[in-house]
């Protein structure tokens, strides 16, 4: 079964991705910042990482540059979500590594589309 | 293309039985228990219709309506409640409902009324105010 990574410190936010998920057959651990992102990163393998960028402790790109810079072996697909869309976020995370940079609000179809994409190619 | 709805109504059997139906007819579906929960999920996820309950406790449908109005203008809004509610279904199209279902819900009416109400936002353009 794949395992999604979800990171977010507003808690609708991850509880909504969370039920869409694991209704789609997905299993999901969540944390609430990048900072555990990373510890639950290390810990075991994730299949894909859905995270926001603002969060306290550490924001979403920070956790994606370190985690580039850190992991010598393969790191999982990352899906960028943001409130604030600048260019400059959007290129700076596909430098990253980024697969998918998402507006918030997101709209699920589209998520649910890249999510798919990323996880089931065909 | 699928649209994104959501359902909010604190009677569980109820927002079961709506997600059933909706998902059903092809939509794409969010539940949510109150207002002030429908409220938060719009902040993370861009629907293209809200079906409301008007009565609900910590937040209700027309407080909700109030909100949602200021804060995203062209969502369209179809609201629900039973018959004996009568003022407060008037209340909610006075503050902007698009349309409104009486309670118990007759499916084939709300099949109608969703692709009538929801569908029409996606002809406008009025998609994710965002």
């Amino acid at each position: 079964m794949k395992r999604i990574l979800i990171v977010d410190d507003f808690e609708p936010g991850r509880l909504v991705l969370r039920e869409k998920l694991e209704r789609k057959g997905y299993t999901c651990e969540e944390v609430e910042n990048g900072s555990e992102a990373l510890k639950n990163l290390q810990a075991s393998h994730f299949d894909l990482v859905i995270t926001d960028n603002q969060m306290p402790v550490m924001t979403g790109l920070e956790m994606i540059r370190s985690l580039a810079k850190n992991s010598n072996d393969q790191q999982p697909p990352i899906i960028l979500l943001t409130g604030n869309p600048s260019n400059n976020l959007c290129s700076k995370a596909r430098e990253a590594g980024v697969e998918a940079v998402f507006p918030k609000p997101y709209n699920e179809r589209d998520l649910s589309l890249a999510i798919t994409r990323i996880l089931e190619p065909r | 293309m699928s649209l994104s709805l959501l359902v909010v109504e604190d009677e569980e059997d109820i927002s079961l039985l709506l997600q059933d139906r909706l998902m059903f007819l092809d939509f794409y579906v969010t539940l949510a228990k109150n207002g002030a929960e429908g409220l938060a999920l719009l902040e993370v996820l861009a629907v293209d219709g809200i079906l409301l309950d008007i009565q609900m406790p910590v937040m209700d449908g027309l407080t909700m309506l109030e909100q949602v109005r200021e804060r995203y203008s062209s969502i369209p809004v179809l609201v629900m409640s039973a018959e004996l509610n009568k003022d407060k279904l008037i209340q909610a199209m006075e503050r902007g409902a698009n349309d409104y279902i009486l309670k118990p819900i007759d499916a084939d009416l709300l099949a109608k009324k969703c692709s009538l109400i929801f569908s029409a936002s996606l002809e406008q353009g009025e998609l994710n105010p965002s």
